[in-house]
């Protein structure tokens, strides 16, 4: 028997230890993906359903009523996905930007440097309040804007820390070379450090992502116009409509409305766009996960 | 000087500024003077029709409704909103609609930056409210706000809070009383018992919650024998909350869900967690628990009740609710007959009940302080159009002139069937009383059946249980303003375990004893 024969059959018998991580990683499985499942069945079910079988693999009685609840806002839910799109693609654009600048900046050795890093990090040790924020925010006359929630959120002092890091753990022949062939910082920084760290960008630029994708709380207090709403803000809404409708509280009543089945399809429509991305960014993530794990 | 000094007095630096600033935080405004004893509700006053035109300037200003926030985040319409066109027809104005999401928290930021809209929508808590008030963050109504705005001075009479938001004299917020005008107000706000009809016939309890009432006998037979016979999954089944709503009123003891937890009994000042009612209740709430008979999942409170009880899963359901709650609810059941659902109150054995309760309102309207003196008048003038007869039932049923008219005796007649769900996502929806039209009798859509029962449990409150009273003398004193015991969610953890419940209770009183004695000690000097 060849060596590769022989190995093939050596790894393809299972020992003790193989059954074992087998299981308990089968029972991880089982344990994050049915709540997930369990979502999606009870976004597709009726009350009575739901009721009688709060747990079951496959909608008892099918309805897509709650998604149609969703969906009946029409230019409402459809303005909402784009307000939510324009702040995460630009806010994740121009976060990335500045932070993956930032940190190449404070990677360099020049004058007052220990200062002014000192200065990003103790940003991280203390905040104003939220009141001082939102005066802040109102002094600046961004209150009603894009840019109040993309504008704060823009410079991320523990991305700044990794990537610096990252940035150093490149041996500095690569940039003496790109200066010999007489490439400036402008240059060395485009096209030699950043194409370098595509693991770590794309990973910090998920986590951005999300994190604006997310928001809801700035917005509901600095987005008070009804013509910036977001994603987030805009499903809260219905899922405090369905809450109270099913205690018949409110104009929802005559709906119908299943509070349970309105909440899981607003977890999925708010969801699907990320878990439609993520695929793409995967293989960058694996990587970039370790990126944390460097040295400083 | 050596770098560690340097960093050494950098650092005390620090720390001065911090001190400094959270001692500048710190400082209490002074106690003020205990306001008046609330005057005497007001005379109703006479319908007369609303005044035509007297509005030549467009005012603009801006309101948060929370009640249609859903509807202003979906990108509902309003400005082509009928009420809405009518409103700012009629009274001139051009309002700004504000996302009312996140509520308190909202409106916590908005006052203390000064950027609070005109009107904004709270449940509004005495506490809480005082506390913002004193800071000058709400702005009163005039001194004489009662004989300019009489429909408005009414409605606030009867919701019972009037003396609950009168800081220093001046009224902070304007309650939205249930009922009162077209339909006789009541004392509480309702929380009654909802069962079925149906299924106390098949245990052999046709009587059962006859006239609107039960006892907790009747009540703990009619679970178990539908227990017995495996009709439903659940037997009595709701939130905590209104568990203990309901069984107090049984034990003729408040509530103590919402702070403070002293009442007023015959001029003397009580603690609620400390009456004899409240330890008899929470001893007999335990011993249901464990029979089987209170739903398990209480505790957790992760279940749906409401959509229990609608699909047929519940015997009995513990609810707080008013007419448009039953009508809601009615139109939700889905696992037995709407026919069948009955109401009722559950009383002692020996049939009393008492107590004290949550008045006769949900939510309230405050203002901003920046809010100018005519603009501030228009606003009042909108309240207070709501609150007539005419403005009460277009709130509900839409615009006068297209949905109805009034009639020379005050009632209305309807020129076309009533559009539940545009006049629902109006802005200005609720604004005034929330349920006076349909428990009014006048809703051509309402059901007789269910106003009955409705105010057959209503009747027997008003007649026993007493509104919760919140007299200013209690919440200004510091020993009330650093009170903070969560007696409500003690009684549901007592309620859902094997302890000592009585013990339990006693000890749980014995530690918190520095926090609530002294309220009482001040109450009562």
């Amino acid at each position: 028997m060849s060596n590769t024969k022989r190995i093939r059959k050596k790894r393809a018998k299972w020992d003790a230890m193989d059954v074992i991580s087998f299981v308990l990683l089968t029972l991880l499985f089982l344990a994050i993906i049915l709540p997930f499942w369990s979502a999606i069945v009870v976004s597709f079910e009726t009350n009575r359903a739901y009721v009688e079988h709060p747990v079951s693999f496959w909608p008892q009685e099918f309805t897509l009523d709650n998604y149609k609840i969703i969906l009946s806002g029409g230019s409402g839910l459809i303005a909402a996905y784009k307000h939510t799109i324009y702040i995460t693609v630009v806010g994740t654009v121009c976060s990335i930007a500045v932070c993956a600048a930032a940190a190449y900046t404070l990677s360099r050795h020049f004058p007052g440097k220990r200062v002014i890093f000192f200065l990003f990090v103790f940003t991280m040790y203390f905040g104003g309040g939220l009141v001082p924020y939102y005066l802040l925010i109102k002094k600046l006359g961004l209150l009603n804007k894009y840019a109040c929630i993309i504008l704060p959120s823009l410079v991320s002092v523990w991305n700044i820390i990794i990537m610096k890091s990252n940035y150093e753990s490149i041996p500095y022949e690569m940039q003496e070379a790109a200066i010999i062939d007489g490439a400036n910082d402008l240059q060395i920084f485009a096209r030699v450090m950043l194409p370098l760290q595509k693991p770590m960008l794309a990973t910090f630029s998920l986590f951005t992502a999300v994190g604006f994708w997310n928001s809801w709380y700035m917005p509901m207090l600095m987005l008070t116009k009804g013509d910036k709403t977001v994603l987030q803000l805009y499903l809260k809404s219905i899922m405090g409509e369905a809450d109270m409708a099913a205690k018949g509280l409110t104009s929802m009543v005559q709906d119908h409305v299943f509070s349970q089945g309105v909440k899981m399809a607003c977890v999925l429509v708010i969801i699907l766009p990320i878990m439609l991305v993520y695929p793409f960014l995967q293989k960058h993530f694996a990587k970039g996960m370790l990126v944390g794990a460097v040295k400083m | 000087m050596k770098k560690n000094q340097i960093t050494r007095i950098l650092a005390m630096l620090l720390t001065l500024v911090m001190v400094l600033s959270l001692a500048a935080c710190g400082a209490q405004p002074a106690v003020k003077p205990a306001a008046e004893p609330a005057a005497e509700p007001a005379a109703k006053p006479a319908a007369e029709p609303a005044e035509e035109g007297g509005y030549a300037d467009t005012i603009e200003f801006s309101m948060a409704n929370y009640y249609t926030a859903y509807n202003f985040s979906s990108g509902y319409d309003y400005e082509n909103d009928p009420m809405w066109k009518f409103i700012c027809e009629k009274f001139n104005i051009a309002p700004e609609l504000v996302s009312g999401e996140g509520w308190r928290d909202a409106i916590n930021v908005w006052a203390t930056a000064g950027t609070l809209p005109n009107i904004v929508w709270d449940d509004a808590d005495p506490s809480w409210l005082r506390s913002f008030a004193e800071q000058g963050l709400f702005k009163p109504l005039p001194d004489d706000w009662k004989e300019r705005w009489p429909d408005l001075a009414y409605m606030v009479s009867v919701s019972g809070m009037e003396e609950a938001y009168t800081i220093d004299g001046k009224l902070y917020a304007v309650p939205h009383a249930q009922t009162g005008r077209l339909a006789p107000a009541q004392v509480v706000r309702q929380s009654a018992l909802l069962f079925r009809k149906d299924l106390a016939e098949a245990v052999g309890m046709p009587d059962f919650g006859k006239d609107g009432q039960c006892t907790l006998s009747e009540l703990r037979e009619y679970c178990e024998k539908v227990g017995e016979a495996g009709l439903t999954d659940k037997l009595l089944a709701s939130d905590s909350f209104w568990i203990q709503r309901v069984f107090g009123q049984a034990f003729s003891v408040p509530g103590v869900d919402w702070a403070p937890h002293f009442v007023e009994i015959d001029g003397e000042f009580a603690y609620i967690p400390a009456m004899q009612g409240e330890k008899d209740m929470i001893v007999t709430l335990q011993e249901w628990y464990k029979a089987g008979i209170i739903d398990e999942e209480v505790y957790t409170g992760a279940i749906d009740y409401n959509g229990e009880f609608c699909a047929g899963n519940t015997a009995a359901y513990p609810y707080a609710f008013s007419v448009s709650d039953l009508k809601s609810v009615v139109s939700n059941i889905t696992g037995f007959d709407p026919a069948d659902l009955r109401v009722c109150v559950v009383t002692a054995d020996d049939g009393s009940v008492g107590g004290h309760g949550v008045s006769n309102y949900w939510t309230a309207f405050m203002f901003a302080p920046e809010t100018d003196e005519a603009t501030f008048t228009r606003i009042l003038d909108i309240i207070n159009y709501f609150c007539t007869p005419e403005g009460i039932i277009a709130n509900k049923a839409g615009v006068p002139g297209v949905t109805f008219e009034m009639q020379e005796d005050g009632t209305p007649k309807f020129l076309k069937e009533i559009d539940t769900a545009v006049v629902s996502k109006s802005p200005f929806y609720c604004t005034g009383y929330t349920d006076d039209f349909s428990t009014s009798g006048f809703d051509p859509n309402g059901d007789p059946a269910l106003i009955a029962m409705y105010q057959a449990c209503a009747n027997l409150l008003a007649a026993n249980v007493i509104p919760a009273s919140y007299k200013y003398s209690v919440l200004s004193t510091e020993a009330a303003q650093n009170y903070s015991v969560d007696a409500y969610s003690k009684i549901t953890e007592v309620m859902c375990s094997d302890v000592d419940a009585l013990a339990t209770w006693e000890q749980f009183l014995a530690d918190n004893e520095t926090l609530w004695q002294p309220v009482l000690d001040d109450l009562n000097a």
